[in-house]
C-alpha cells in the first residue's frame, strides 16, 4: 500500500514539476484554469459547466469551485459558465497562452433555482456520462413543504426514483434494495454514521449550512467506496467572504439561527456558524409534571451545531477547517423512588482540508477527516442516604480518525483524471455494560474495542474519445485488516453514454463496490440502538454488482408544455453476497445481555446471505417555468436469502417496495408567493405477522428411578409452551399501501434590513392513516363471550399543519 | 395577499378541528392472510420409550383466538394415527385420560438406524405426513461437579453449582444433542415449611442451562471428539438450606444428579432450538421474528427420533 502511494505521489509531483520547468516552445495548446463563485458571497460553486458553446468540450468545477480546461492555442474564443439557478456568463478569451479566469456568476432567482437537475450541473441530462445520479439544489429544498416545517434533505431525496422511505416520517433511505447501513453519507468528506434525530423523523442535515446535496444510486465514480447502495455527498457553505450574513427561523418545534461572514479585513477567508435546537423539552416538561402531579419529569431534544471556516494562504492554497456536532437526548426522572433514565446518541465530525494547485492542470487536495458517533443508556436508583442503589450504563459507538489525498489532473480536453488513496482507523464499541447494585458489586461486560484498517486507492479518468462516446472508467483498490484478516478487493468501475441525437443518449454502467462496516438493525429506521460492526474473521465484507442501463432525452424545442421537460429512463440489476441480519429472534438487547454468564460475541447473533434486486425507474423532470418540479416512479423487486432465515429460502425484505411513485410540483404565483405541493405512494412494507398460535411440547421426560422419582415429570407431553406460527414465508404480509399528499404556500417579502418569508403547510392534507406497525390485540365482547383477536393498524401522524418565520439579512 | 394569508391560516386551523380521529384502527380481519386451523404434530421416538406416543393438536387462528390466553393444546381425538417401518404398522389410540395417542412398545419397538413413518388422517379430510430416523446411541462417559460465581443482577457473588458431562462424538456424521437433568436432594434447612411435618424429604427438580439455552448443543467444529457439555445449573435448593453460601457438603445431607443425552436427529434440533429463540425475544418488538421449522407435511409440529443415554451420580 504504501509503494503504491508513494508511487502515485511521485507520478503527480514529477508531472506537475515537468510542466512548470520544461522550456516551453509556442504553445499548441493552452490552459484556463479558475475558480467560479458566487457574485456577492463570493462562495465557491460546485459543479458549474464551462464549456465552449456549439462544441462538446468542457468541463465542470469540482467540489472547491476549481476548473481547469486545454483548448487548442487560438485568437479567440468563447467560454461559457452556467449552473442551476445562476446567469449564464460567456467569456471572450485571446487563447495564445494560458491563463486563470477566476469567474462570478449571478444568482438569478428565478431562472431554474426550482429545477432539480439530473446531474451535477445544469448541462442536458443526455449530455452527460454520468448515470443514476441525482442532485438537488439546496435553494429547492426550501420550497418543498415538509414535516412540522423543518427542511430534510433527506425526505427530499425519498422523492426520487429509486430511493425509497422505510417507515411513516422516518429519514431511513432505501437505495434500489439496498439497506440504510449501505448508503455513504458523507458531509464535507466526514462520514456521518447516523444521520437520525428524534428516533429518524429528522435528519441531522440543517439546510441552512448546506450548499450542495448529491446522490449517486449506480454508476459510481471510483473516488467512492465502502458502501454498496449510494453514495449521499453532502458540502457545506463557505460562508460570505463579503459581508456578515445571516439567516434565522422560528418553526413549531425547532429553531434556527445562521451566521456567515468574511473571516477577516483582506477577505481571504470566511466563515459560517450555524445552529438548530429543538424546544420540545421545554413545551412538554410542564405537561408531563402537571399529568404526573409533579411525580415525573420528562424531555427530549436535539440540536446540532455545523461551523466552518475556509482561509486562502495564496494564489495556490487554501485551508478549510470544518466541524458539525449534533446531540439527541431524552431523560426522565421518577421522583418517589429516585429513578432517573436517560437515552443519548449524536456524532461529531470535523474535516481539516488543503488545497493546492501545482498547477493549471493539477489540483490536489488533502483532507484530515474525523467521526464519531455514540450511543449512551444510563439508568440508576438512589437510596435514600443518596447512594446508588442501581445503576447501569451502556455505550456503544464507532469512531473514525481518515487521511485523504485526491488529486484532479486535466491533461487535454478529452481527458479529466482523478485519482487519490484514503485510510481510515476505525474504533468500534460495539457494546459496553456496567451495572452494580446496593452490595457495591459491580458488573462489567465490556466487548474489547475493535481497531480496524480500511483504506483503497483509487484512480478515474472522464474520456471523451470522440463526438458522441463519453466515457468515465475507473479501478479503486479497497483494502481491510483487522488484526489477521486482511482484504485486498479490486472494484472496477464503468459508465459510459452514447449520444445518438443532440437531445437523446443511451447509457449503461458497471459497478462492483464492497462494504467493509456493518450495521446490526432490526428495524430499519435508524433508531440510535442500531450498531456498527466491522468485518472480522467470521463476517466476510458486502459485496455488490450492479449493472444499469438507460435513456436520457432532455425536450429543448417542442410545444409549450413539453419544452424544457427531461426524461431519464433507467433500469437496473444489483445483486448483494455477504450481507447480514440478526439471526431470528435476536436484537441489540440481547448482545452482552448482563444475565448470561458466558460472553456473547456478537457475531453469535448474525447471519449472512445474499441479495439481488432489480426495476426500473422513470423520472420525467420540468426544469424551467414557473410551474416545475418532476414525476417519479419505480417499479422494483428485492429478495434476500440466508441460510439461517426463512428456512433457507428466499424472501422479500421488510421494504420490499413494488410501486413508488411521487410527483412534486412548485409553482411561482408571483414574486412574494411560491405554492408547492407532493404526493407520494408506495406499496405497503413487508411484514412477518403471525397467523395462528399452537402448543409445542418437548419429548417425555424418560421413566425416573423411584428413588428419584417426581410423579410431574412420568406424565408425557406435559411440558409445554405456546409458539406463534408465522406462516410459511417470512414477511409474508404486506401492510396496506403508503399514500400521502403535502401542500405548502411560502409568502416572501422583501423589508428594509431583510428578507422575510412566511411559511404555511400541512403534511399529509387528506389525514391519511399510514400504518406505522401492526399489533394483534385483544378485545373484550360484550356479555360472557371471550375475548377476540384483533388486527390493528398505528398510524403516526394524521394530518399535521405548521408555519414558520424566516429572516434571511 | 393579506386576504390569501387569512384563507391559508383559517384553512389550515378547519382542517385540524376536522382531524380528530384516532390513529389506532382496527384492520379488516381478512386483510390478514386467511389462515385456517392446522394439525400440529408433537411425536418423539426413541429406543428407551416405554409407550409410542403422539401428540395431536389443533393450532388456533389468530384472530379466531384471544392473544391474552395460553394455548394448552386443543386435542384432536378422532383422528387416525399410524406409525409405519418397512411392513410392519401400529395403530396408535387415542386416551383421552392422558391426551394423547400412543401404543405399546412390545407391540412395535423403535430401533435405532430405523426410518419409521407417521400418518394423520383426521375426519375433517386433513392427512399430515412425516418420516424419521433413529440415530444411535452416545454414552456419557464422565459427570463432573463444579460452580462459579453467580454474575446474575440481584445475585452478585454467590456461587452456582453445576454438572457437565462430557461424551465422545461419533466421528464423521453431524450429530445433534439435547441434554436434561434431575437434581435430587435432601437439604439442611431447619427452619422451612415443608420440614414442619416431619423428616426431611427427598425434592427433585430439573436442571437449568444459561440465558438462552435449553442444553441443546451439536457437534459442530468438534466432530468426533471429547465434548464437553453445556452447564447444567442445580436450581431450586436456596430455599432448602440454612446458608445459602456454604460449601457444597455443608449445603446437602444427600444430593444426587442424574442427566440425560439425547443424541437427536437434526429436525428435532432445529425445532426446539427455534421454540426456545422465539420464547426468548419475549415479545420484544425489536427482535427478528422466529419461524419455527416443521417436518410435517400438511400441518406444523415436529416428527423426529432420538437415542438416550442418561448416567446417575452422587454429588459431593
Amino acid at each position: 500500500m504504501q509503494l503504491l502511494y508513494c508511487l502515485l505521489l511521485g507520478v503527480l509531483t514529477a508531472s506537475g514539476i515537468w510542466a512548470q520547468k520544461l522550456p516551453r516552445p509556442a504553445p499548441s495548446v493552452v490552459t484556463i484554469s479558475g475558480y467560479v463563485r458566487e457574485t456577492g458571497s463570493r462562495e465557491a460553486l460546485i459543479g458549474v459547466n464551462v464549456y465552449v458553446p456549439g462544441t462538446s468540450t468542457g468541463t465542470a468545477t469540482n467540489t472547491y469551485g476549481f476548473y481547469s480546461l486545454t483548448l487548442p492555442a487560438q485568437d479567440s474564443t468563447r467560454l461559457a459558465f452556467s449552473f442551476v439557478g445562476y446567469q449564464t456568463v460567456e467569456q471572450t478569451l485571446n487563447l495564445r497562452n494560458s491563463q486563470t479566469l477566476n469567474v462570478s456568476l449571478l444568482p438569478g432567482r428565478l431562472l431554474s433555482e426550482v429545477s432539480v437537475t439530473a446531474s451535477r450541473t445544469d448541462e442536458k441530462v443526455s449530455e452527460s456520462s454520468q448515470m443514476s445520479q441525482i442532485a438537488i439544489p439546496v435553494a429547492q429544498i426550501r420550497k418543498i413543504p415538509a414535516f412540522l416545517g423543518e427542511k430534510d434533505v433527506l425526505k427530499v431525496l425519498q422523492l426520487m426514483p429509486g430511493v425509497q422511505k422505510g417507515s411513516e416520517g422516518q429519514t431511513g433511505i432505501y437505495v434500489r434494495g439496498g439497506g440504510p447501513d449501505q448508503n455513504l453519507i458523507i458531509l464535507d468528506d466526514a462520514i456521518v454514521y447516523n444521520a437520525s434525530h428524534l428516533f429518524g423523523f429528522f435528519s441531522v442535515f440543517n439546510g441552512d449550512a448546506l450548499k450542495s446535496v448529491e446522490l449517486t444510486k449506480g454508476g459510481f465514480p471510483a473516488r467512492y467506496g465502502g458502501r454498496l447502495s449510494s453514495v449521499i455527498d453532502l458540502n457545506m457553505k463557505d460562508g460570505n467572504r463579503e459581508k456578515l450574513h445571516g439567516e434565522a427561523g422560528i418553526g413549531l418545534i425547532a429553531s434556527r439561527l445562521t451566521l456567515e461572514g468574511p473571516l477577516t479585513k483582506n477577505r481571504k477567508g470566511s466563515f459560517l456558524v450555524s445552529g438548530r435546537r429543538t424546544y420540545l423539552d421545554v413545551v412538554a416538561a410542564p405537561i408531563i409534571r402537571a399529568q404526573t402531579k409533579g411525580e415525573t419529569t420528562a424531555g427530549y431534544y436535539f440540536y446540532d451545531l455545523n461551523a466552518k471556516a475556509n482561509y486562502d494562504l495564496g494564489d495556490h492554497d487554501k485551508i478549510y477547517l470544518s466541524g458539525y456536532f449534533g446531540r439527541d437526548r431524552f431523560s426522565a426522572r421518577n421522583n418517589p423512588d429516585a429513578t432517573n433514565v436517560a437515552l443519548g446518541w449524536g456524532n461529531a465530525t470535523g474535516t481539516l482540508r488543503w488545497n493546492h494547485l501545482f498547477n493549471q492542470k493539477l489540483f490536489s487536495n488533502l483532507s484530515l477527516i474525523f467521526s464519531n458517533y455514540r450511543f449512551m443508556i444510563a439508568s440508576d436508583q438512589k437510596n435514600s442516604t443518596g447512594t446508588d442503589r442501581f445503576s447501569l450504563d451502556y455505550n456503544s459507538g464507532i469512531r473514525d480518525w481518515s487521511l485523504k489525498y485526491d488529486f484532479d489532473y486535466y491533461p487535454s480536453p478529452r481527458h479529466s483524471v482523478r485519482m487519490g488513496v484514503q485510510g481510515v482507523y476505525h474504533r468500534f464499541t460495539p457494546s459496553a455494560v456496567v451495572v452494580q447494585n446496593t452490595n457495591v458489586n459491580q458488573y462489567r461486560e465490556r466487548i474489547d474495542n475493535i481497531d480496524v484498517l480500511e483504506s483503497g486507492l483509487y484512480a478515474e479518468d472522464t474520456w471523451r474519445p470522440l463526438g458522441r462516446w463519453r466515457v468515465n472508467g475507473g479501478f479503486r483498490l479497497s483494502y481491510f485488516r483487522q488484526k489477521d484478516v486482511g482484504y485486498l478487493r479490486p472494484e472496477p468501475r464503468v459508465s459510459a453514454a452514447y449520444t445518438i441525437r443532440p437531445d437523446l443518449s443511451v447509457k449503461a454502467s458497471y459497478a462492483l463496490m464492497n462494504q467493509y462496516v456493518h450495521l446490526l438493525s432490526n428495524t430499519g429506521i435508524g433508531l440510535p440502538t442500531d450498531l456498527w460492526v466491522p468485518t472480522t474473521d467470521r463476517v466476510r465484507p458486502q459485496q455488490s454488482q450492479q449493472v444499469a442501463v438507460g435513456i436520457a432525452k432532455d425536450f429543448t424545442d417542442g410545444s409549450r408544455l413539453t419544452r424544457g421537460l427531461a426524461l431519464t429512463v433507467e433500469g437496473y440489476y444489483k445483486t448483494m453476497a455477504n450481507i447480514i441480519n440478526y439471526r431470528e429472534g435476536a436484537s441489540f438487547l440481547l448482545i452482552g445481555d448482563p444475565t448470561t454468564a458466558e460472553r456473547v460475541r456478537w457475531e453469535d447473533n448474525v447471519t449472512a446471505g445474499r441479495g439481488w434486486s432489480y426495476g426500473a425507474e422513470i423520472l420525467l423532470q420540468k426544469k424551467t417555468g414557473r410551474l416545475s418540479g418532476w414525476l417519479g416512479y419505480t417499479l422494483s423487486w428485492t429478495q434476500w436469502q440466508f441460510a439461517e432465515l426463512n428456512g433457507g429460502q428466499s424472501f422479500y425484505p421488510r421494504y420490499d417496495r413494488r410501486h413508488d411513485i411521487s410527483v412534486v410540483g412548485i409553482y411561482e404565483l408571483s414574486k412574494h408567493i411560491t405554492l408547492s405541493g407532493t404526493w407520494v405512494y408506495g406499496t405497503g412494507n413487508a411484514l412477518t405477522m403471525p397467523v395462528g398460535r399452537y402448543a409445542t411440547y418437548q419429548p417425555g421426560a424418560a421413566p425416573v428411578d423411584n428413588s428419584m422419582g417426581n410423579p410431574l415429570m412420568q406424565r408425557l407431553f406435559q411440558e409445554t409452551r405456546t409458539v406463534q406460527d408465522y406462516g410459511k414465508q417470512k414477511n409474508a404480509f404486506r401492510a396496506e399501501a403508503y399514500h400521502r399528499m403535502d401542500i405548502g404556500v411560502q409568502f416572501h417579502k422583501q423589508k428594509k434590513h431583510h428578507e422575510r418569508t412566511w411559511e404555511f403547510s400541512v403534511y399529509n392534507l387528506y389525514s391519511r392513516r399510514n400504518p406505522f406497525f401492526y399489533q394483534l390485540e385483544s378485545v373484550s365482547q360484550i356479555g360472557n363471550q371471550p375475548a377476540r383477536t384483533a388486527l390493528f393498524r398505528y398510524s403516526v401522524f394524521p394530518l399535521v399543519p405548521a408555519f414558520s418565520y424566516n429572516i434571511k439579512f | 395577499m393579506k386576504q390569501l394569508f387569512l384563507l391559508v391560516l383559517s384553512g389550515g386551523l378547519a382542517t385540524v378541528l376536522w382531524d380528530c380521529g384516532s390513529l389506532r384502527n382496527e384492520v379488516n380481519p381478512a386483510f390478514l392472510n386467511n389462515e385456517t386451523a392446522k394439525v400440529v404434530v408433537n411425536g418423539f421416538l426413541s429406543p428407551q420409550d416405554t409407550v409410542l406416543a403422539i401428540k395431536l393438536t389443533r393450532s388456533q387462528t389468530v384472530l379466531g383466538d384471544s392473544v391474552g390466553t395460553v394455548v394448552y393444546g386443543d386435542d384432536i381425538p378422532n383422528a387416525t394415527v399410524t406409525v409405519s417401518t418397512g411392513d410392519r404398522s401400529v395403530q396408535l389410540t387415542y386416551s383421552a385420560r392422558l391426551g394423547y395417542y400412543r401404543a405399546s412398545v412390545s407391540q412395535f419397538p423403535i430401533v435405532a438406524g430405523q426410518t419409521y413413518r407417521l400418518v394423520v388422517q383426521t375426519p375433517s379430510g386433513y392427512r399430515a405426513e412425516s418420516s424419521c430416523s433413529i440415530p444411535g446411541p452416545v454414552a456419557i462417559e464422565t459427570v463432573a461437579l463444579d460452580s462459579t460465581a453467580d454474575t446474575r443482577l440481584n445475585r452478585f457473588g454467590a456461587r452456582r453449582f453445576y454438572t457437565t458431562i462430557r461424551w465422545r462424538d461419533p466421528v464423521g456424521i453431524p450429530n445433534f444433542y439435547q441434554l436434561r437433568g434431575l437434581f435430587q436432594f435432601v437439604g439442611n434447612c431447619t427452619t422451612c415449611p415443608e420440614y414442619a411435618s416431619g423428616a426431611p424429604r427427598l425434592i427433585t427438580t430439573t436442571t437449568r442451562f444459561d440465558a438462552g439455552s435449553v442444553g441443546l448443543t451439536t457437534d459442530a467444529e468438534v466432530d468426533g471428539s471429547l465434548i464437553l457439555s453445556p452447564r447444567a445449573y442445580l436450581t431450586g435448593w436456596r430455599n432448602y438450606v440454612n446458608n445459602p453460601d456454604g460449601s457444597f457438603p455443608t449445603l446437602f445431607k444427600t444430593a444426587n444428579i442424574r442427566m440425560d443425552l439425547l443424541n437427536v436427529e437434526q429436525t428435532y434440533y432445529r425445532y426446539q432450538n427455534a421454540i426456545q429463540r422465539q420464547s426468548q425475544t419475549g415479545g420484544n418488538p425489536f427482535a427478528e421474528p422466529v419461524l419455527i421449522p416443521s417436518n410435517i407435511q400438511g400441518g406444523l409440529g415436529c416428527f423426529a427420533g432420538y437415542n438416550q443415554s442418561s448416567i446417575t451420580a452422587r454429588l459431593k
